[in-house]
Protein backbone atom coordinates (compact mmCIF):
# COMPACT_ATOMS: atom_id res chain seq x y z
CA UNK A 1 0.00 0.00 0.00
CA UNK A 2 1.29 3.40 -1.08
CA UNK A 3 1.09 6.06 1.13
CA UNK A 4 1.56 9.45 0.49
CA UNK A 5 4.49 11.39 1.75
CA UNK A 6 3.19 13.97 3.78
CA UNK A 7 5.70 17.36 3.57
CA UNK A 8 3.10 20.49 3.88
CA UNK A 9 3.04 21.07 7.71
CA UNK A 10 -0.90 21.08 7.77
CA UNK A 11 -1.30 17.28 6.54
CA UNK A 12 0.97 16.45 9.50
CA UNK A 13 -0.73 18.35 11.99
CA UNK A 14 -3.83 16.67 10.46
CA UNK A 15 -2.80 13.25 11.56
CA UNK A 16 -1.38 14.27 14.81
CA UNK A 17 -4.65 15.98 15.48
CA UNK A 18 -7.08 13.29 13.97
CA UNK A 19 -4.82 10.86 16.47
CA UNK A 20 -5.26 12.75 19.63
CA UNK A 21 -8.89 13.24 18.97
CA UNK A 22 -9.39 9.42 18.70
CA UNK A 23 -7.16 8.99 21.59
CA UNK A 24 -8.92 11.22 24.12
CA UNK A 25 -12.89 11.24 22.58
CA UNK A 26 -13.30 8.17 20.66
CA UNK A 27 -11.25 5.82 22.95
CA UNK A 28 -13.76 6.46 25.70
CA UNK A 29 -16.62 5.98 23.40
CA UNK A 30 -15.32 2.55 22.46
CA UNK A 31 -14.48 1.06 25.55
CA UNK A 32 -18.03 0.66 26.46
CA UNK A 33 -18.36 -2.78 24.42
CA UNK A 34 -15.74 -5.05 24.68
CA UNK A 35 -16.41 -5.45 20.93
CA UNK A 36 -15.24 -2.17 19.91
CA UNK A 37 -12.61 -2.59 22.45
CA UNK A 38 -11.07 -5.02 20.75
CA UNK A 39 -11.54 -4.56 17.50
CA UNK A 40 -12.00 -1.06 16.79
CA UNK A 41 -9.59 0.69 19.08
CA UNK A 42 -6.85 -1.20 19.78
CA UNK A 43 -6.33 -1.83 15.73
CA UNK A 44 -7.17 2.18 15.62
CA UNK A 45 -4.47 3.07 17.62
CA UNK A 46 -2.35 0.33 15.80
CA UNK A 47 -3.49 2.02 12.26
CA UNK A 48 -2.15 5.83 13.37
CA UNK A 49 1.40 4.33 14.57
CA UNK A 50 1.53 2.68 11.24
CA UNK A 51 0.74 5.84 9.73
CA UNK A 52 2.94 7.72 11.35
CA UNK A 53 5.71 5.27 10.99
CA UNK A 54 4.80 5.44 6.89
CA UNK A 55 4.86 9.20 7.23
CA UNK A 56 6.20 11.22 9.63
CA UNK A 57 8.13 9.03 11.28
CA UNK A 58 10.52 7.13 9.54
CA UNK A 59 13.23 4.82 11.03
CA UNK A 60 15.87 6.06 12.60
CA UNK A 61 19.65 4.73 11.62
CA UNK A 62 20.13 3.62 15.23
CA UNK A 63 17.38 1.45 14.81
CA UNK A 64 17.74 0.62 11.45
CA UNK A 65 21.47 -1.14 12.64
CA UNK A 66 19.79 -3.33 14.92
CA UNK A 67 16.79 -4.04 12.75
CA UNK A 68 17.91 -5.36 9.38
CA UNK A 69 15.94 -8.12 9.22
CA UNK A 70 12.78 -7.00 10.40
CA UNK A 71 12.30 -9.18 13.22
CA UNK A 72 12.60 -7.46 16.33
CA UNK A 73 10.38 -4.75 15.80
CA UNK A 74 7.58 -7.75 14.48
CA UNK A 75 8.64 -9.21 17.88
CA UNK A 76 7.98 -5.97 19.91
CA UNK A 77 4.55 -5.36 18.47
CA UNK A 78 3.28 -8.71 18.66
CA UNK A 79 4.36 -8.93 22.51
CA UNK A 80 2.39 -5.51 22.91
CA UNK A 81 -0.17 -6.45 20.85
CA UNK A 82 -1.10 -10.10 22.80
CA UNK A 83 -0.41 -7.98 26.44
CA UNK A 84 -3.32 -5.51 25.78
CA UNK A 85 -5.55 -8.20 24.65
CA UNK A 86 -5.27 -10.04 28.09
CA UNK A 87 -8.45 -9.64 30.03
CA UNK A 88 -6.74 -8.37 32.76
CA UNK A 89 -5.73 -5.80 31.48
CA UNK A 90 -8.55 -5.22 29.29
CA UNK A 91 -10.16 -4.17 32.38
CA UNK A 92 -7.05 -2.21 34.05
CA UNK A 93 -7.22 0.17 30.78
CA UNK A 94 -10.50 1.11 31.47
CA UNK A 95 -9.96 1.07 35.34
CA UNK A 96 -6.58 2.88 35.93
CA UNK A 97 -5.78 6.43 34.09
CA UNK A 98 -2.34 5.54 34.12
CA UNK A 99 -2.65 2.29 32.57
CA UNK A 100 -4.81 4.26 29.41
CA UNK A 101 -2.47 6.59 28.46
CA UNK A 102 0.01 4.14 28.95
CA UNK A 103 -2.05 2.00 26.38
CA UNK A 104 -2.78 4.36 24.12
CA UNK A 105 1.48 5.46 23.92
CA UNK A 106 2.65 2.39 23.73
CA UNK A 107 0.22 1.27 20.92
CA UNK A 108 1.23 3.89 18.62
CA UNK A 109 4.45 4.42 19.38
CA UNK A 110 5.83 0.90 20.27
CA UNK A 111 3.38 -1.54 18.48
CA UNK A 112 2.23 0.89 15.36
CA UNK A 113 5.54 2.99 14.45
CA UNK A 114 7.72 -0.68 14.62
CA UNK A 115 5.14 -2.76 12.87
CA UNK A 116 5.47 -0.11 9.50
CA UNK A 117 9.16 -0.16 10.04
CA UNK A 118 9.20 -3.66 9.45
CA UNK A 119 6.65 -4.62 7.17
CA UNK A 120 8.66 -2.42 4.64
CA UNK A 121 11.76 -4.91 4.96
CA UNK A 122 10.75 -8.15 6.45
CA UNK A 123 11.58 -10.69 4.61
CA UNK A 124 8.16 -12.82 2.81
CA UNK A 125 9.06 -15.66 4.77
CA UNK A 126 9.32 -14.00 7.93
CA UNK A 127 6.20 -11.78 6.99
CA UNK A 128 4.08 -15.11 6.76
CA UNK A 129 5.43 -16.61 10.00
CA UNK A 130 4.16 -13.76 11.66
CA UNK A 131 0.89 -13.48 9.71
CA UNK A 132 0.22 -17.60 10.51
CA UNK A 133 1.07 -16.54 14.45
CA UNK A 134 -1.74 -13.97 14.19
CA UNK A 135 -4.58 -16.06 12.55
CA UNK A 136 -3.41 -18.95 15.57
CA UNK A 137 -3.57 -16.00 17.84
CA UNK A 138 -7.08 -15.36 17.03
CA UNK A 139 -8.01 -18.80 17.10
CA UNK A 140 -6.43 -18.68 20.39
CA UNK A 141 -8.29 -16.18 21.38
CA UNK A 142 -11.61 -17.60 20.33
CA UNK A 143 -11.35 -20.56 22.29
CA UNK A 144 -10.61 -18.86 25.16
CA UNK A 145 -13.78 -16.07 24.34
CA UNK A 146 -16.15 -19.08 23.90
CA UNK A 147 -15.25 -21.72 26.27
CA UNK A 148 -14.96 -19.44 29.26
CA UNK A 149 -17.79 -20.29 31.77
CA UNK A 150 -17.24 -17.19 34.10
CA UNK A 151 -17.04 -13.82 32.94
CA UNK A 152 -13.60 -12.88 32.11
CA UNK A 153 -13.22 -9.01 31.87
CA UNK A 154 -15.20 -7.78 34.39
CA UNK A 155 -16.40 -4.31 33.39
CA UNK A 156 -18.27 -5.96 30.43
CA UNK A 157 -21.64 -8.40 30.22
CA UNK A 158 -20.85 -12.16 29.78
CA UNK A 159 -23.46 -11.96 26.66
CA UNK A 160 -20.50 -9.60 24.50
CA UNK A 161 -17.53 -12.06 25.89
CA UNK A 162 -20.06 -14.63 23.46
CA UNK A 163 -19.91 -11.90 20.74
CA UNK A 164 -16.36 -11.18 20.79
CA UNK A 165 -15.89 -14.75 20.49
CA UNK A 166 -18.16 -15.77 17.46
CA UNK A 167 -16.57 -12.05 15.59
CA UNK A 168 -12.83 -13.83 16.85
CA UNK A 169 -14.00 -16.95 14.83
CA UNK A 170 -15.46 -15.18 11.82
CA UNK A 171 -11.99 -12.96 12.01
CA UNK A 172 -9.81 -16.39 12.15
CA UNK A 173 -11.26 -17.98 9.22
CA UNK A 174 -11.55 -14.47 6.88
CA UNK A 175 -7.74 -14.31 7.63
CA UNK A 176 -7.01 -18.16 6.83
CA UNK A 177 -9.13 -18.13 3.99
CA UNK A 178 -7.67 -15.28 2.18
CA UNK A 179 -4.10 -16.52 1.07
CA UNK A 180 -6.08 -19.76 0.25
CA UNK A 181 -7.74 -18.00 -2.11
CA UNK A 182 -4.77 -16.09 -3.76
CA UNK A 183 -3.01 -19.30 -4.24
CA UNK A 184 -6.00 -20.64 -5.46
CA UNK A 185 -6.47 -18.28 -8.20
CA UNK A 186 -3.11 -18.06 -9.61
CA UNK A 187 -0.93 -15.45 -7.56
CA UNK A 188 1.61 -18.07 -6.35
CA UNK A 189 3.54 -17.75 -9.07
CA UNK A 190 4.83 -14.08 -7.92
CA UNK A 191 5.37 -15.47 -4.70
CA UNK A 192 7.64 -18.78 -6.09
CA UNK A 193 9.55 -15.90 -7.81
CA UNK A 194 9.98 -13.97 -5.13
CA UNK A 195 10.44 -17.10 -2.84
CA UNK A 196 13.32 -17.89 -5.56
CA UNK A 197 15.16 -14.85 -5.26
CA UNK A 198 15.07 -14.94 -1.43
CA UNK A 199 16.61 -18.28 -1.50
CA UNK A 200 19.66 -17.15 -4.23
CA UNK A 201 20.21 -13.93 -1.77
CA UNK A 202 20.27 -16.02 1.27
CA UNK A 203 22.46 -18.61 -0.36
CA UNK A 204 24.83 -15.81 -2.10
CA UNK A 205 25.19 -13.88 1.38
CA UNK A 206 25.93 -16.84 3.48
CA UNK A 207 28.91 -17.86 1.38
CA UNK A 208 30.64 -14.79 2.76
CA UNK A 209 30.08 -15.41 6.23
CA UNK B 1 23.73 -11.00 14.87
CA UNK B 2 22.54 -7.60 16.36
CA UNK B 3 18.70 -8.77 15.16
CA UNK B 4 19.27 -11.74 16.99
CA UNK B 5 20.73 -10.61 20.15
CA UNK B 6 17.45 -7.97 19.98
CA UNK B 7 14.92 -10.50 19.43
CA UNK B 8 15.99 -12.64 22.30
CA UNK B 9 15.85 -9.63 24.52
CA UNK B 10 12.61 -8.64 23.65
CA UNK B 11 11.17 -11.98 23.82
CA UNK B 12 12.74 -12.32 27.36
CA UNK B 13 11.55 -8.82 28.34
CA UNK B 14 7.79 -9.94 27.43
CA UNK B 15 7.85 -13.07 28.98
CA UNK B 16 9.39 -11.31 32.10
CA UNK B 17 6.29 -8.35 31.68
CA UNK B 18 3.98 -10.85 31.50
CA UNK B 19 5.38 -12.57 34.21
CA UNK B 20 5.28 -9.58 36.51
CA UNK B 21 2.18 -8.31 35.66
CA UNK B 22 0.15 -11.30 36.29
CA UNK B 23 1.66 -12.32 39.26
CA UNK B 24 3.92 -15.01 38.19
CA UNK B 25 1.31 -16.32 35.51
CA UNK B 26 -1.45 -16.96 37.77
CA UNK B 27 -3.85 -13.96 37.28
CA UNK B 28 -4.95 -13.38 33.31
CA UNK B 29 -8.42 -11.90 34.78
CA UNK B 30 -8.76 -8.75 37.15
CA UNK B 31 -10.94 -11.38 38.86
CA UNK B 32 -8.40 -13.74 40.02
CA UNK B 33 -6.06 -10.65 40.18
CA UNK B 34 -8.09 -9.00 43.02
CA UNK B 35 -8.31 -12.75 45.01
CA UNK B 36 -4.64 -13.45 44.83
CA UNK B 37 -3.88 -9.60 46.02
CA UNK B 38 -6.63 -9.70 48.78
CA UNK B 39 -5.19 -13.28 49.80
CA UNK B 40 -1.30 -11.54 49.45
CA UNK B 41 -1.96 -8.69 51.62
CA UNK B 42 -5.38 -8.57 53.74
CA UNK B 43 -7.06 -5.25 53.33
CA UNK B 44 -8.30 -3.40 56.74
CA UNK B 45 -11.66 -2.20 55.69
CA UNK B 46 -13.01 1.64 56.95
CA UNK B 47 -16.00 2.18 58.84
CA UNK B 48 -18.94 2.44 56.78
CA UNK B 49 -22.77 3.71 57.86
CA UNK B 50 -24.95 1.22 57.05
CA UNK B 51 -28.89 0.85 56.94
CA UNK B 52 -30.20 -2.78 58.53
CA UNK B 53 -33.57 -4.25 57.84
CA UNK B 54 -35.02 -2.43 60.52
CA UNK B 55 -34.33 0.72 59.13
CA UNK B 56 -31.64 1.73 61.94
CA UNK B 57 -28.09 2.89 60.94
CA UNK B 58 -25.47 0.88 61.72
CA UNK B 59 -21.39 1.51 61.86
CA UNK B 60 -19.77 -1.49 60.07
CA UNK B 61 -17.25 -0.93 63.22
CA UNK B 62 -20.15 -2.06 65.56
CA UNK B 63 -19.47 -5.90 63.91
CA UNK B 64 -16.19 -6.00 64.88
CA UNK B 65 -14.67 -9.01 66.70
CA UNK B 66 -16.63 -10.89 64.49
CA UNK B 67 -15.77 -13.18 61.88
CA UNK B 68 -17.69 -11.71 58.62
CA UNK B 69 -18.79 -13.23 55.27
CA UNK B 70 -19.90 -10.51 53.15
CA UNK B 71 -21.57 -10.86 49.85
CA UNK B 72 -23.12 -8.20 47.86
CA UNK B 73 -26.32 -8.17 46.08
CA UNK B 74 -29.57 -6.82 44.93
CA UNK B 75 -32.40 -7.87 45.59
CA UNK B 76 -34.54 -7.42 43.02
CA UNK B 77 -31.99 -9.67 41.13
CA UNK B 78 -33.46 -13.08 39.77
CA UNK B 79 -30.24 -14.79 39.14
CA UNK B 80 -27.09 -15.16 41.31
CA UNK B 81 -28.33 -13.16 44.56
CA UNK B 82 -30.93 -15.92 44.92
CA UNK B 83 -28.13 -18.51 44.50
CA UNK B 84 -26.53 -16.52 47.40
CA UNK B 85 -29.24 -16.36 49.22
CA UNK B 86 -29.89 -19.55 49.81
CA UNK B 87 -26.31 -20.23 50.13
CA UNK B 88 -26.30 -18.14 53.45
CA UNK B 89 -29.74 -19.69 54.27
CA UNK B 90 -27.36 -22.98 54.69
CA UNK B 91 -24.67 -21.63 56.16
CA UNK B 92 -26.94 -19.28 58.78
CA UNK B 93 -29.00 -22.92 59.47
CA UNK B 94 -25.36 -24.11 60.27
CA UNK B 95 -23.94 -21.50 62.44
CA UNK B 96 -26.94 -21.09 65.13
CA UNK B 97 -26.94 -24.33 65.21
CA UNK B 98 -23.81 -24.59 66.71
CA UNK B 99 -22.94 -22.35 69.95
CA UNK B 100 -19.14 -22.54 69.12
CA UNK B 101 -20.18 -20.01 66.21
CA UNK B 102 -21.37 -17.55 68.02
CA UNK B 103 -18.84 -15.09 66.68
CA UNK B 104 -19.55 -15.46 63.30
CA UNK B 105 -21.70 -13.48 61.41
CA UNK B 106 -23.03 -13.32 57.54
CA UNK B 107 -23.72 -9.74 55.93
CA UNK B 108 -25.90 -9.22 52.80
CA UNK B 109 -25.19 -5.54 51.38
CA UNK B 110 -27.56 -3.98 48.99
CA UNK B 111 -25.90 -1.92 46.62
CA UNK B 112 -28.89 -1.07 44.49
CA UNK B 113 -29.75 2.17 46.58
CA UNK B 114 -32.71 3.42 44.65
CA UNK B 115 -34.79 -0.19 45.37
CA UNK B 116 -33.72 -1.56 48.39
CA UNK B 117 -34.75 0.32 50.95
CA UNK B 118 -35.12 -1.55 54.62
CA UNK B 119 -38.56 -3.14 53.82
CA UNK B 120 -37.13 -4.83 50.64
CA UNK B 121 -34.40 -6.01 52.21
CA UNK B 122 -36.29 -7.99 54.89
CA UNK B 123 -38.53 -9.01 51.90
CA UNK B 124 -35.36 -10.82 50.47
CA UNK B 125 -34.46 -12.68 53.97
CA UNK B 126 -37.74 -13.70 54.49
CA UNK B 127 -37.82 -15.57 50.97
CA UNK B 128 -34.63 -17.78 52.85
CA UNK B 129 -35.09 -18.00 56.48
CA UNK B 130 -37.22 -17.19 59.28
CA UNK B 131 -35.48 -15.78 61.73
CA UNK B 132 -32.30 -13.10 61.36
CA UNK B 133 -29.79 -14.28 63.68
CA UNK B 134 -26.70 -13.96 62.98
CA UNK B 135 -27.30 -12.74 59.70
CA UNK B 136 -27.59 -9.02 58.61
CA UNK B 137 -28.71 -7.20 55.70
CA UNK B 138 -27.37 -4.06 54.79
CA UNK B 139 -27.92 -1.17 52.58
CA UNK B 140 -25.08 1.59 52.41
CA UNK B 141 -26.10 4.98 53.89
CA UNK B 142 -25.55 7.08 50.83
CA UNK B 143 -23.77 6.81 47.38
CA UNK B 144 -20.51 8.10 48.46
CA UNK B 145 -20.15 4.66 51.04
CA UNK B 146 -21.44 2.27 48.64
CA UNK B 147 -18.63 4.10 46.24
CA UNK B 148 -15.76 3.53 49.08
CA UNK B 149 -17.02 0.30 49.86
CA UNK B 150 -17.32 -1.20 46.38
CA UNK B 151 -13.68 0.28 45.93
CA UNK B 152 -12.20 -0.92 49.02
CA UNK B 153 -14.04 -4.24 48.14
CA UNK B 154 -13.14 -4.20 44.05
CA UNK B 155 -16.69 -5.15 43.40
CA UNK B 156 -17.71 -3.38 40.27
CA UNK B 157 -20.88 -3.03 39.48
CA UNK B 158 -22.17 -2.12 35.67
CA UNK B 159 -25.71 -2.37 33.96
CA UNK B 160 -27.28 -5.39 32.73
CA UNK B 161 -28.94 -3.67 29.77
CA UNK B 162 -32.52 -4.55 31.21
CA UNK B 163 -32.71 -2.85 34.19
CA UNK B 164 -30.95 -5.16 36.47
CA UNK B 165 -26.93 -5.35 37.20
CA UNK B 166 -23.95 -7.50 36.95
CA UNK B 167 -21.30 -7.75 39.26
CA UNK B 168 -18.89 -9.90 40.68
CA UNK B 169 -20.38 -11.86 42.76
CA UNK B 170 -18.74 -13.50 45.76
CA UNK B 171 -18.37 -13.97 49.59
CA UNK B 172 -15.76 -11.86 51.15
CA UNK B 173 -14.02 -13.35 54.51
CA UNK B 174 -13.07 -10.78 57.00
CA UNK B 175 -11.59 -11.72 60.09
CA UNK B 176 -12.18 -10.11 63.63
CA UNK B 177 -9.50 -7.48 63.48
CA UNK B 178 -11.49 -6.06 60.98
CA UNK B 179 -9.31 -7.33 57.76
CA UNK B 180 -10.69 -8.69 54.75
CA UNK B 181 -8.76 -11.58 54.04
CA UNK B 182 -10.15 -14.10 51.20
CA UNK B 183 -12.74 -13.59 48.98
CA UNK B 184 -14.08 -16.86 47.61
CA UNK B 185 -17.16 -17.98 45.12
CA UNK B 186 -20.51 -19.28 46.76
CA UNK B 187 -20.16 -22.30 45.50
CA UNK B 188 -16.91 -23.65 47.15
CA UNK B 189 -17.89 -24.88 50.69
CA UNK B 190 -14.78 -26.25 51.33
CA UNK B 191 -13.48 -22.40 51.75
CA UNK B 192 -17.32 -21.28 53.55
CA UNK B 193 -16.78 -23.89 55.67
CA UNK B 194 -12.96 -23.90 56.86
CA UNK B 195 -13.78 -19.85 57.06
CA UNK B 196 -16.57 -20.50 59.68
CA UNK B 197 -14.74 -22.74 61.54
CA UNK B 198 -11.62 -21.38 62.10
CA UNK B 199 -13.32 -19.00 64.73
CA UNK B 200 -13.20 -22.48 66.73
CA UNK B 201 -9.71 -22.45 68.27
Amino acid sequence: MRLPQLSSKWQVSLLLTSWLIFATFLLPLLQQSLLAHLFVAIPGLIFFGYVMGRTILPEPCIIAKWNQTGIPMMLLASLLFIFWMIPRFVDTSIQQQSLYLLKIFSLTFLCGLPLAWSLKKVSYITFNFFRIEFIATLFRMTWLFMTAKERLCINYLYSEQALVGKTFLILAILFSVWPATRVVFGQHKESTQKLKQEYSHAKEHTRFC
Amino acid sequence: MRDLILTVLFLCAGILLIYLQTDNFQAFTAESARRLDIEEQPIKLSDYQLIDANGEQMNFSDLQGKTLLIDFIYTRCPTVCTLLGSSYANLQRKIIKDQNLKNVALISVSFDLTYDNAAALKAYQQRYTHTPEQWHMFVPKSKQQLHTMLAEFSVVVIDDLYGGFIHNSAVHITNDAGYLVKVTDWQNNVELNHAITSVIK
